[in-house]
């Protein structure tokens, strides 16, 4: 028998029974949309975890200045001839490591006195440069951060243009955001100085996850509500004026950072520079191996799936083939092999969950889109192993399931059947 | 000569409940012959007919078809014999219901590996007076008519072999005379071996030879 025969029989046995084609073919779509929903929801929210983790600062390496932010125990002396942190170092270690990161980031922290109408408020200041930015996400910001041109113009004239926290808007004004635009004066280094406001940042609760580091180094962190609020302005690092209190080292990716660090202790040691190294990687990899853990229960729900697919269609199928128990007899007897008459069972099931591909993803589109996007907000993603994997997979449950009556037909004797000695 | 067997021992079941169905049976056929079996019911006919025509094989004993063993043939070997050489007319037809007398006549082609047949399914169909039904269904014929479709599928094999099994046996007597007129002219225009199985004796009667069937042996 010629493999167009194979199929030409498979289509006929199809076409002459729609229903049930339908009803495998259904079993087949719902099992593939609901395999495609779950791996694109499980991936998709370790892919936003990851991603968000990340936005925190997981990726983050802070080499601090002791020797700037003073000896205290957490960060400890350091070692006898080793010098701190300058803006130099940070050019250079900009120029090593030049694209392999996405940024070197100076840093510097430093306390002033703002005064804004009746209010005078003590407060942090970081200097720092755009790429501080990439933390700061749409949404908690209104205005903008520190963009480039802000740096030349700082260089310029006598106003700064500057970013500030909210918390420490909320001293001055009742209404935070209306502060961008507006100029407050401060003291700094026993200068007074004019700022301009052209951000404000919220949501405390992300920076200061990001920022958690800066508390040792801040000179205000004697000040306990000044470790729980952000009253922050953020200006423009400029290498002439302010002193290096360390440098972020901002990875691509937080699997990175693993890699980056001896390179950095081995820049730093080389120009015997003494930082201390705050890597915030310990918390990050136990949420990164919940989301794994996720991730596991996520595969075996589906193969659960899968198998229920396989039990639904094998029973369906297996009712099928015994009606057509007659006509394998007599085709037997026509002169049709054993593997002629298993062919079409199988190919039958290969086809019908072929058919089934496409309805199942457009009804995973459906599912991941009207469903699970709005509910969890993240983006559904699928690994390019699981556009071609699940397809697969689905077709080999559907020969799993069609094995069990092609070994009933396999093993029909026809003249059993057709003496009418069965039953 | 096209059918020789010796010592066919034919069994079904075990202990208590074992049937010996065909019991050391010798049987030779020539070519050309019309051979008649009889017996009652249960004296094994129809085992005999499918082991003759490759459905069934013996328990023990031999069988040459056309001086071929066809003991040790395989799976394979055995579908083409089925496929080209013997024809099957059964006593409750086995048509395809779903499939119209064309179709059922064509059942058999899906699997040829040799030449294509010299008789188009047309033409057999004609051949049986049929060709005014050949798209009709099963059930919109009479029990003449489904048996005579039922003989258009075992001829387009141009078979050298024609089991019949009880072909008239769901037929009235009339239709039952005629299915054997057909049978006859086809098989003197063909030169057809035809072993035909009944226990209507005036059925037996136009066979060459009659052999008898008691309890799966000779009847001496
Ligand atoms: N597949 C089978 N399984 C068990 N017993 C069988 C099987 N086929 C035949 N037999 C038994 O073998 C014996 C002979 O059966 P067979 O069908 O050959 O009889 P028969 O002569 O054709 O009878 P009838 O005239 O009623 O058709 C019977 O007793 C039957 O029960
Ligand atoms: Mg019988």
């Amino acid at each position: 028998m010629s493999p167009a025969t194979a199929i030409s029989l498979t289509l006929t046995a199809i076409a002459r029974h729609p229903m049930r084609a339908v009803l495998v073919s259904s079993t087949f779509a719902i099992g593939f949309a609901s395999v495609l929903s779950i791996i694109a929801t499980i991936e998709g929210g370790q892919r936003a975890i990851k991603h968000d983790l990340d936005a925190l600062g997981t990726d983050l390496i802070a080499c601090l200045n002791p020797i700037r932010v003073g000896p205290f125990p957490e960060i400890g002396e350091v070692e006898e001839g080793l010098r701190a942190i300058e803006a130099g170092d940070v050019r250079a270690l900009a120029e090593m490591l030049g694209s392999e990161v996405d940024g070197v980031i100076p840093l510097s922290v430093d306390l002033v006195v703002t005064r804004r109408g009746g209010v005078a408020m003590t407060h942090t200041v970081l200097a720092t440069e755009p790429a501080f930015g990439e933390v700061v996400r749409s949404g908690m910001l209104a205005g903008r951060f520190l963009e480039a041109d802000d740096f030349t113009r700082s260089n310029s004239s006598e106003v700064v243009p500057a970013a500030i926290d909210e918390a420490l808007a909320r001293r001055f004004t009742d209404e935070p955001a209306k502060m961008v635009g507006e100029r407050i004066s401060t003291v700094r280094g026993g200068k007074a100085m004019e700022v301009e406001i052209i951000g404000v940042l919220n949501d405390p609760i992300t920076l200061r996850k990001h920022l958690q580091l800066l508390d040792g180094t801040s000179k205000a962190r004697t000040i306990a509500a000044r470790r729980l609020e952000f009253l922050n302005l953020y200006l423009p690092f400029r290498p002439e004026v302010d002193r290096c209190a360390g440098v972020l080292v901002d990875a691509r990716d937080s699997s990175d950072v693993e890699a980056l660090v001896p390179r950095l202790k081995s820049f730093f040691s080389a120009r015997a520079v003494g930082p201390y190294y705050h890597i915030q990687k310990l918390w990050v990899g136990q949420v990164l191996s919940m989301a794994d853990r996720l991730g596991k229960v996520g595969h075996f729900l589906w193969i659960v799936d899968l198998l229920v697919v396989l039990v639904l269609v094998a029973s369906i199928s297996l009712l099928a083939v015994d009606e057509s128990f007659a006509e394998v007899a007599l085709r037997r007897a026509e002169g049709a092999t054993v593997p002629e008459v298993v062919a079409p069972v199988l190919l039958e099931g290969i086809f019908l969950a072929l058919a089934g591909l496409l309805p199942g993803w457009l009804l995973s589109v459906v599912i991941l889109r009207e469903g699970v996007q709005p509910v969890l907000v993240w983006e559904p993603y699928l690994p390019p192993l699981a556009i071609w994997g699940t397809p697969l997979l689905l077709v080999v449950t559907a020969f799993l399931a069609y094995l069990v009556p092609a070994r009933r037909v396999a093993r029909l004797q026809p003249a059993v059947v057709l003496s009418g000695h069965r039953d | 000569m096209l059918v020789e067997m010796k010592g066919i021992v034919r069994e079904f079941g075990v202990g208590d409940a074992k049937v010996v169905a065909c019991d050391h049976l010798d049987l030779t056929v020539e070519t050309g012959e019309f051979i008649a079996i009889v017996g009652d019911s249960g004296s094994g006919k129809s085992t005999l007919l499918q082991i003759l025509g490759c459905l069934d094989s013996p328990d023990r004993g031999s069988y040459l078809f056309a001086g071929r063993n066809v003991d040790g043939f395989s799976d394979r070997e055995l579908a083409r014999i089925r496929n080209e050489e013997i024809g099957f007319v059964f006593q409750s037809f086995h048509l395809l219901g779903d499939r119209n007398a064309l179709e059922n006549v064509r059942l058999s082609l899906d699997y040829r590996r040799g030449d294509p047949p010299p008789d188009s399914a047309e033409d057999l169909l004609d051949r049986v007076g049929l060709s005014k039904r050949i798209h009709h269904l099963p059930s919109q014929l009479s029990g003449g008519e489904r048996q005579r479709v039922a003989i258009a599928r075992a001829l387009i094999k141009s078979p050298r072999l024609l089991l019949c099994d009880e072909p008239t046996g769901n037929l009235d007597s009339t239709s039952s005379e005629s299915l054997l007129d057909l049978l006859e002219e086809l098989r003197t225009e063909r030169r057809i071996t035809v072993v035909l199985v009944s226990h209507d004796s005036a059925v037996a009667d136009r066979s060459d030879r009659i052999l008898t069937l008691v309890d799966g042996r000779w009847a001496s």
